[in-house]
This record gives structure tokens, C-alpha cells and sequence, in this order.
């Protein structure tokens, strides 16, 4: 064998087993780890302590962060879901295209940080919103956008033109083609680019430190309320050093287990669709 | 009646684009505009290249304002990352395109999603549990430093690299890997001399989009990379752009030079992400 | 509008004579298409006789598939094109049609089977379904009639609740087929729509295309000159985006009158 080709073979092997024991090392340590902290009582009772977090539980955490991702959500994947199906069907000028992109781009270029900065002076500040879910739901919002609307936007395009282009040939309007073809032809895939950026929503930190994340509170009850998150829980108890090391851990095991279980969910439902209507 | 909805629809649809839109704009002109002050009190020049930062006044000396060893450490720590991870990303980007089968491939690409998955804190504390430790067995002192920030950056770069990568090379090996076999020569040949040349113009695209997220992301650095205000050094302390954003923000006292500046960093971030593209975009149009 | 009520002879004298007494089913005048300026049809002025099958021939590139998009419309979704010219459907102007109506008259089938995600049974109803017929009996009549016509219902008579895209690919196109009949169209366009079959399918398509004439008039773009002698009533031959020479089949495909089409013809035939 040339000695080029057998450096790639290597390397591509090495890369893969790299990859793979990298990946399966960080969840089976999170997992090994954090696995003795899971107790019912963990998962359903707030945190306590002398250092806040050191005993008790997580719940709030929990509920706060599903709060955030559902918000986020909502705000970011609605107008996503929007832009993309304007892009694919009905831009017809060029220039208008290639604008919606280059703002789309700059968007998701802006770091994390820069959002929730961004959201701490408007909402929090301007608009005295105060720490709330909603400022922060808006800075996680804006940052899946470009996550959901680049997913979209590829996957409308992939659909093959002929389909669309069919029913357009039958006499139906675009509206129609859309809910009616486009929209459940491409249900996985959105679907799973909707709980990915919820995954992401949920996970990120930087946006919601100054903006509706907080150390301790109860569960949520509106909008316009602070909240606890995972990985703002997280990052707290890593800080307070030692005495809270097994609760960072258990707080770790839930964000990887959901993260692990959406995952999964989201791959088998999309082969699931695929089996059963594609070829 | 038909007419109407196709219409309605069409109009929701434009509105809500504008207003997306709109709004994604005003993000920008926001930044843009929380920025700007902080050049009343500091020049350009010297917010850029310098490398004092006291954000408070202190008793006889006045409030600094430089942040050259940031910028430093954030470049520094996302071009190592990227380098680490481009090597092992191509790999198993090989490996999936070349060697897997379609079986195989349809496990592994969720798989290797799952790290795109994990929130950064998670990546951050099993940086501090895990890399840190290693590297203050190893005799670095304290054990934070760049190359721990950049290693821990690297693992949360893969996934993208590894899917854009392998889309490309697995398009090529299917345009070209045939034509090297009727030639009889050896299919790592073809990968080597062929297939891989022919995906480095995307495999640079992919490049750049990782080079954005690595220079954005806060907290996983943060929280292995030591913030210390010091040019970076391979097992040095330092601090990137984003971290002094996170950890000053919360006292920076509002509408104070402080407050200002670290939206001026924060705007320093993007334009040099945009310096960025722009250059490995100048760089892949040339060459390629 | 009113002014092109009038026909007048188009095309070259010996084609209007031999085919004097045909009605036009569709014609086209004068017809320009342009994507970003740069032209893939130029000046084309012909017209399709009803109940007949028109082949349009020409190597690839030469702007086919173009000129059948152009007849209903579906150009207009293709970003940066450019369309001059008439095209009339009956004695009316397309662009006078509301294009909903058009669209429904001229129904189009293409290169690959492209069934929607569906049930063969929601595939066959959902063009009648959306123009208001809600009518479970009647739907049934259409689903089975439109697959008997094109000889597929004994077939899968009973799998119509099976998602369309599980069929071979011949049946898939045949499902295609039945499913631009569902709405009544007075044309069918096919475009190249056996390129993507095997043989056999190739052979049941014909049959039910040539069965087909005689309720519907039809143009088909093929690269298959073999296919276009066995199908056709009339030839239309195009290169480079101008129509170079048209005519009924059989005389066509005997002696060609232009050089470029022999060259064409001999070229395929080798």
C-alpha cells in the first residue's frame, strides 16, 4: 500500500476511536459519577444547606429550566419556522435573500455573552422587566433562531422540488402546498431541530446569568418571575468548591440524561418517519 | 375564499419575517450603540493594543481600559482548538465517509451529536474534574491554563466539524472513489490524493463556522482558563473575551466607562469574527 | 386579449397543410424564456393538436423542459427568469387565466416519480379534495377510476392506504399520472417521464399514455427518440433554444427536411 494512503487509513481510524472513547467517556463519567445522588428526593425537593446547594435537591432547577427552554422556544422557533418557509417559497428577489442571511449569519456569529448582555440592558434595565424568565427566554430565543432556521431552511430546500412543484402543477396555492406537503413531509426533521435547540436553550448558561437566572427560588409560576436553572445550579456549586462536589454531579447526570433521552427520542422518531413513508 | 387564506397566510408570513428581522437588526444596532461610549474615554488605540484593565478607579491611579491580552487569548485559544479538533475531526470524518457503512453511519452521526448536545457547564466542570487534575498531576501549576481551555474546546467543536466534514468528503468519495477503483489503484490512495484535496474548500467553510462558536463560548472557558489578565501562554492563565464579560458584568455599575467597555469587547468579538470569515474566506477563494 | 382569436398559420407551410383540420389544443407564439438574462428559448412558435401526442425532442440543454414549464406556469416559481411572449390554452391567453385554473387544466408529470409522502388513496384525493370535494363516495370513484385508467388498479387495489413511495418506481410514476388526472386537465405534460424506469415499466407507460389519447391531449419531452417514433402524432424538434423543425411524425422522423435535425437523428442512431 502507498505510504499516503496508509497515513490516511490511520488517521482515520485514530479519529474515530478517539472521537468515540472521547464521547463515551464523558457519559459514562457523568453517569458513574453523579449515578448515587439520583434519589427521588433529589429530583423533588428544592436545595438547602448551610452553603446553599450542599443538601436538598434540585426541583426548582429542574422546573426553572424546563420554564427557560419552553420560552426560548416558543420566541426563537415561530419566527424561524416563519423566515425559512418566506426564504424557500415565496423570496423571489435575490438581494432580499441574501440580506435575511447576512442577518441571520451575524446573528448567530454573536456569542452567548453578547446576547444576554444585550437582553440585561434592554429588558432587564430599559424596560424594567427585572431578572425574569421572559429577558431571559428572549436572549435564549434569539439564540436558537439561527439554529432552527438554518435546520429548516435546509431541509425545505433538500425536499425534492418535483414534490412541491406537483402539487403546485395540480392547481393548488402555495399556502395549501405548504401545510399540506411541505409541512408534514419535513415534520421529523423540524421536530428534531426544534428539541436540539430546546437541548441548546436548555444548556446554555451565559445568557440567562444576568437576566433571569438566579441562585434560589421556588418553582416558577409566571413569566415575570426569576428562576433557577441547571446550569446556572451547576456552575454555583462548582464554584462553592468541595463541600458541594455530589450534588454538581447529580445536577450534571440530569442535564446528560437529558440531553442522552432527547437524543434518542428525537433519532428514532425521524428513522421512524423515514421507514415508514419514504422509500 | 382559497384566495383569501393564501393571502393571509403570505402576509403573516412576511410580517413575521419582518419583524425577525427587524429585530435581529436592532439586536445588533443595540450593541453597537452600548459600545460606542466607552471611546469617549478611551482611544481606539488604546482600548485595543494595551494591556492594563482596572475597571475601577483606584487610589491614585485611574481606570484602565486595555484589552490586547484578551483579544490574545481568545484568538489563541480558539486557533489551538481548532487545530486539535480539525485533526481528529478529519479522522473520524475519513472514517465515517470512507470506511462506515450507511448501518454504521446511521448510528454514529447522532452519536457524535450528542456532544453538540452537552451544555457547556457540564463540559467545564469535567474540564475542572478531569483535564485540570491531569494537568496539576503533571506539575502545572494549579493546573488551569490555555492548553486545558483549548483542549476542553476542542471536544465541544468535533461534532461540527465532524458533520460538515463527513457530508463533503462523502459526496466526493462518491463522485470520485469509482473511478479511482476501474483504475485498479488502492481506495486509500484515491481518499489521500483525491477525495480529500478535492473537500478542503468546505472543509475551511466548516472552519469558520467552528471558529465562530469557540470564540463565543463563555462559560467552559471560563471555567478552566485560570482569568488572569496575562498574554496567553500554552500552560499559562488567561482570560478571554467572554469571560470578562460574565464575571464583570454583575458588578460593572450601569452607564459607568466599565459597563461600556464590556460592551465594547463584546463588540470587538464580533468584528473580529468577522475578520475572521472574511480572511479564511480570502484564503479559500485564492488557494482553491 | 381579443386580438389573438384569430389564428393564423404558424409553422412551416407543409406541417399546417398536413395537419389542416386538427384543432389546436394549445398554442404558442412568439414564446422568449430568460433566467438572468441569459436566454434558453428563443422566439419559439408552435402549437399542439388536441388529442394527439407532441414529442418535443433536442439534445440536452436545448431548452425542453423550459418550454413545458412555460405552458403551466410553474417557470414563474424559478427565481430570475424571464418569460415574452403568448401562450394560448384553447383561444384564451395562459397569462389571462387565473393560475390556479390553468394549472388545474394543465396537469404535469415529471422526470422522477414524486408521489407526496402519502397514502396512495390521500395522494390520488388530494388535488380534489382541495378544489372541495369532501364526498367519501365520490372520492372513492375518482381514486379507482384514475388508477384504472392508468392500469394500476388491479395492481394495488389492495394496498391504497400504503404510502405511495413504497411502490416500484414504474408504479410510482403511474400513481403520478393518475394523480395529475384526478383533476380533469384537458393537457398532460410529461416531462422525460420514463427516463428514470426500467424497461418493462417503459412499455406500460406507453401503453397507458397511447390509451390516454383519446380523452386527453399530451407533450412529452423525451431524450428517447425511439420512444418519441413509438408514441407520437407530432414532432417538435428544438436546439439551442430555437425551434429548428417540426412536423408529424412519421414524415419527420422519414426525412427530415433540416440538416440539424438529421444530424440529430443519425447522431442517436449511430
Amino acid at each position: 500500500m502507498h505510504i499516503r494512503g496508509l497515513f490516511t487509513k490511520i488517521w482515520a481510524y485514530t479519529g474515530i476511536i478517539v472521537v468515540s472513547v472521547v464521547i463515551v467517556f464523558l457519559f459514562a463519567f457523568v453517569f458513574w459519577k453523579g449515578g448515587s445522588t439520583i434519589t427521588w428526593e433529589f429530583l423533588s425537593t428544592p436545595p438547602a444547606g448551610l452553603v446553599l446547594g450542599s443538601e436538598g435537591g434540585i426541583l426548582p432547577a429542574i422546573t426553572g429550566s424546563l420554564a427557560f427552554t419552553l420560552t426560548a422556544i416558543v420566541i426563537g422557533a415561530v419566527p424561524a419556522i416563519s423566515t425559512a418557509l418566506y426564504l424557500v417559497f415565496f423570496c423571489k428577489s435575490r438581494r432580499m435573500e441574501s440580506m435575511i442571511h447576512l442577518v441571520i449569519q451575524c446573528i448567530a456569529g454573536i456569542p452567548s455573552i453578547v446576547l444576554g448582555l444585550f437582553s440585561y440592558s434592554l429588558f432587564v434595565r430599559d424596560l424594567n422587566f427585572g431578572r425574569c424568565i421572559l429577558s431571559s427566554g428572549i436572549a435564549l430565543g434569539i439564540m436558537v433562531l439561527p439554529f432552527i432556521e438554518v435546520r429548516a431552511e435546509k431541509t425545505f430546500r433538500e425536499l425534492n422540488p418535483a414534490m412541491i412543484q406537483s402539487a403546485y402543477a395540480l392547481g393548488c396555492n402555495k399556502t395549501h402546498t405548504i401545510l399540506t406537503v411541505v409541512l408534514p413531509a419535513c415534520r421529523g426533521e423540524l421536530f428534531s431541530g426544534i428539541i436540539l435547540g430546546g437541548c441548546y436553550a436548555m444548556g446554555a448558561t451565559a445568557p440567562m446569568i444576568f437576566t433571569g437566572a438566579v441562585a434560589f427560588a421556588s418553582n416558577p409560576t409566571s413569566l415575570f418571575e426569576p428562576a433557577m436553572a441547571l446550569p446556572l445550579h451547576l456552575y454555583l456549586l462548582v464554584a462553592q468548591g468541595h463541600t458541594s462536589l455530589d450534588m454538581a454531579y447529580g445536577t450534571a447526570f440530569v442535564m446528560m440524561a437529558v440531553i442522552l433521552i432527547s437524543n434518542v427520542l428525537v433519532t428514532m422518531y425521524a428513522r421512524r418517519r423515514q421507514r415508514e413513508w419514504k422509500q | 375564499m382559497r384566495r383569501i387564506t393564501n393571502i393571509i397566510f403570505k402576509i403573516i408570513l412576511c410580517i413575521l419575517t419582518g419583524v425577525t428581522l427587524a429585530a435581529l437588526a436592532f439586536v445588533i444596532i443595540f450593541i453597537v450603540k452600548e459600545a460606542l461610549p466607552t471611546f469617549n474615554d478611551v482611544s481606539v488605540h488604546e482600548f485595543l493594543f494595551t494591556n492594563e484593565w482596572m475597571p475601577v478607579e483606584g487610589i491614585g491611579s485611574g481606570a484602565r481600559f486595555g484589552i490586547f491580552n484578551f483579544i490574545a487569548a481568545t484568538v489563541y485559544v480558539s486557533f489551538l482548538a481548532m487545530l486539535i479538533a480539525i485533526v481528529i475531526g478529519i479522522g473520524a470524518a475519513l472514517y465515517l465517509s470512507c470506511v462506515a457503512t450507511d448501518r454504521i453511519r446511521g448510528i454514529m452521526y447522532p452519536f457524535v451529536d450528542l456532544l453538540a448536545g452537552i451544555p457547556s457547564v457540564v463540559y467545564g466542570f469535567i474540564g475542572l474534574t478531569v483535564i485540570v487534575r491531569l494537568f496539576l498531576k503533571v506539575g502545572v501549576h494549579t493546573g488551569v491554563c490555555v492548553l486545558a481551555a483549548a483542549i476542553l474546546l476542542a471536544i465541544m467543536l468535533l461534532p461540527y466539524l465532524i458533520s460538515s466534514c463527513s457530508e463533503t468528503l462523502l459526496k466526493n468519495k462518491e463522485a470520485y472513489l469509482r473511478a479511482g477503483n476501474a483504475l485498479g489503484v488502492d481506495a486509500w490512495y484515491t481518499i489521500s490524493t483525491v477525495i480529500l484535496p478535492a473537500s478542503w474548500k468546505n472543509i475551511l467553510t466548516a472552519m469558520i463556522l467552528a471558529i465562530g462558536r469557540a470564540m463565543g463560548e463563555t462559560m467552559a472557558v471560563m471555567m478552566v482558563i485560570g482569568n488572569a489578565n496575562l498574554f496567553p501562554t500554552l500552560l499559562g492563565k488567561s482570560e478571554s473575551i467572554a469571560a470578562v464579560i460574565a464575571l464583570e458584568m454583575g458588578t460593572a455599575v450601569n452607564g459607568s466607562t466599565h459597563f461600556h467597555a464590556l460592551y465594547a469587547a463584546g463588540l470587538v468579538l464580533i468584528v473580529l469574527l468577522f475578520i475572521i470569515n472574511v480572511g479564511i474566506n480570502m484564503i479559500r477563494n485564492k488557494l482553491l | 386579449m381579443e386580438t389573438i382569436m384569430n389564428t393564423e398559420s404558424i409553422g412551416t407551410e407543409e406541417y399546417v397543410a398536413r395537419s389542416a383540420g386538427t384543432e389546436a389544443a394549445m398554442r404558442v407564439r412568439e414564446l422568449s424564456v430568460s433566467y438572468d438574462n441569459k436566454e434558453t428559448l428563443h422566439k419559439i412558435t408552435t402549437e399542439f393538436p388536441k388529442h394527439c401526442i407532441t414529442s418535443i425532442i433536442g439534445p440536452s440543454g436545448c431548452g425542453k423542459t423550459t418550454m413545458l414549464l412555460s405552458l403551466n406556469d410553474l417557470i414563474r416559481e424559478i427565481q430570475g427568469v424571464k418569460v415574452e411572449g403568448e401562450i394560448l390554452l384553447g383561444d384564451k391567453r395562459t397569462d389571462a387565466i387565473p393560475q390556479e385554473e390553468l394549472r388545474r387544466r394543465v396537469g404535469l408529470v415529471f422526470q422522477t416519480p414524486m408521489p407526496f409522502p402519502f397514502s396512495v388513496y390521500k395522494n390520488l384525493t388530494y388535488a380534489p379534495r382541495y378544489y372541495g370535494n369532501h364526498n367519501k363516495k365520490d372520492l372513492d370513484r375518482i381514486v379507482k377510476e384514475k388508477l384504472a385508467l392508468v392500469g394500476l388498479y388491479d395492481e394495488i387495489k389492495t394496498d391504497l392506504n400504503k404510502s405511495a413511495l413504497k411502490f416500484s418506481g414504474g408504479q410510482q410514476q403511474r400513481i403520478c399520472i393518475a394523480r395529475a388526472l384526478t383533476v380533469e386537465p384537458d393537457i398532460l405534460l410529461l416531462d422525460e417521464p420514463c427516463s428514470a424506469l426500467d424497461v418493462r415499466s417503459i412499455s406500460v407507460i406507453e401503453e397507458t399514455l397511447l390509451r390516454l389519447k383519446s380523452q386527453y391531449t399530451i407533450i412529452i419531452v423525451t431524450h428517447n427518440i425511439a420512444q418519441a417514433r413509438r408514441l407520437s402524432d407530432k414532432v417538435i424538434f428544438l436546439k439551442d433554444g430555437r425551434l429548428i423543425e417540426e412536423g408529424d411524425a412519421a414524415g419527420l422522423f422519414r426525412e427530415p427536411k433540416e440538416a440539424e435535425t438529421r444530424e440529430f437523428l443519425r447522431g442517436i442512431y449511430g
